[in-house]
């Protein structure tokens, strides 16, 4: 039912038996390689990228922040409570399989990586309909 | 071929492009029809933005709901938008946000009216 629209453009796309061929043929070749990873790079949508990034900073660095460095903006105010507080440093333990830490940290750090990262992946294939669309008009 | 412009007035640029897409084949009866059920659906982008600005007295994610993504939201609400840090996400991006739900919108009602024999 979701995004019912844009899977219907692919099932629409016409492709040539040519076509079909070289795409398994890519598919199945060795040498392939870093290429298929690299297509993350092509990725525009704002939104992903600031995802990616936050996800990425936490889980490299979240220890080294720890009462180094607070991206909270209650706390910068002087406000001492904030429900989403500890979600850094609860992500940084997940990375490392420190499952207690993390719960002790914060408990919704699973639920926020898993639900980021369907975010990322949901957002990628949207721009990956949007990109065949235009192609496929010309 | 039907306007899109005349049709949708209050359509952002960006918008104008996949409903000019979406409306080329139609006729002005099947247009004047796609016009009226798209614009009961869509959102307007400066209400998402007034819902974001909510999430800055602390009941952040009305937004998200708003657009249909139920886990973002219940996400958002249960921390304050990470600290108000997506809140200020949201803010910056409100109309990309409301353009991927509007376009949804559209998608949908072309496919319904395909799928009732009315395109």
């Amino acid at each position: 039912m979701y995004q019912a629209g844009y899977r219907d453009f692919h099932k629409n796309m016409t492709y040539t038996s040519d076509d079909r061929e070289t795409l398994y043929t890519v598919f199945l070749s060795k040498e392939r390689g870093w290429s298929t990873y690299w297509n993350i790079m092509k990725l525009r949508s704002r939104e992903a990228w600031i995802w990616i990034f936050g996800l990425g900073v936490l889980a490299l660095f979240a220890p080294w922040f720890e009462n180094r460095v607070s991206f909270c903006i209650p706390r910068m105010l002087g406000v001492d409570f904030c429900p989403g507080c500890g979600l850094g440093a609860s992500i940084g333990h997940l990375v490392r399989g420190e499952l207690v830490e993390s719960w002790a940290a914060h408990p919704f750090a699973v639920p926020t990586v898993a639900i980021l990262i369907g975010r990322i992946i949901h957002l990628g294939r949207l721009e990956r309909a949007q990109n065949n669309k235009e192609n496929t008009n010309g | 071929m039907a306007n899109v412009l005349q049709l949708i007035p209050d359509a952002e640029p960006d918008e104008m492009m996949y409903l000019h897409m979406l409306m080329e084949p139609m006729n002005d009866m099947q247009a004047g029809m796609f016009a009226s059920m798209y614009r009961s659906r869509r959102k307007e982008p400066t209400m998402i933005l007034l819902l974001t600005l909510v999430g800055f007295l602390g009941i952040a994610g009305i937004n998200r709901f708003m657009l249909g993504q139920m886990g973002m939201g219940i996400l958002y609400f249960l921390t304050a938008g990470f600290c108000f840090i997506g809140v200020i996400v949201d803010l910056v991006n409100h109309k990309k946000l409301t353009s991927e739900y509007n376009q949804k919108q559209a998608f949908e009602v072309a496919n319904m009216m395909r799928a009732m024999g009315q395109l």
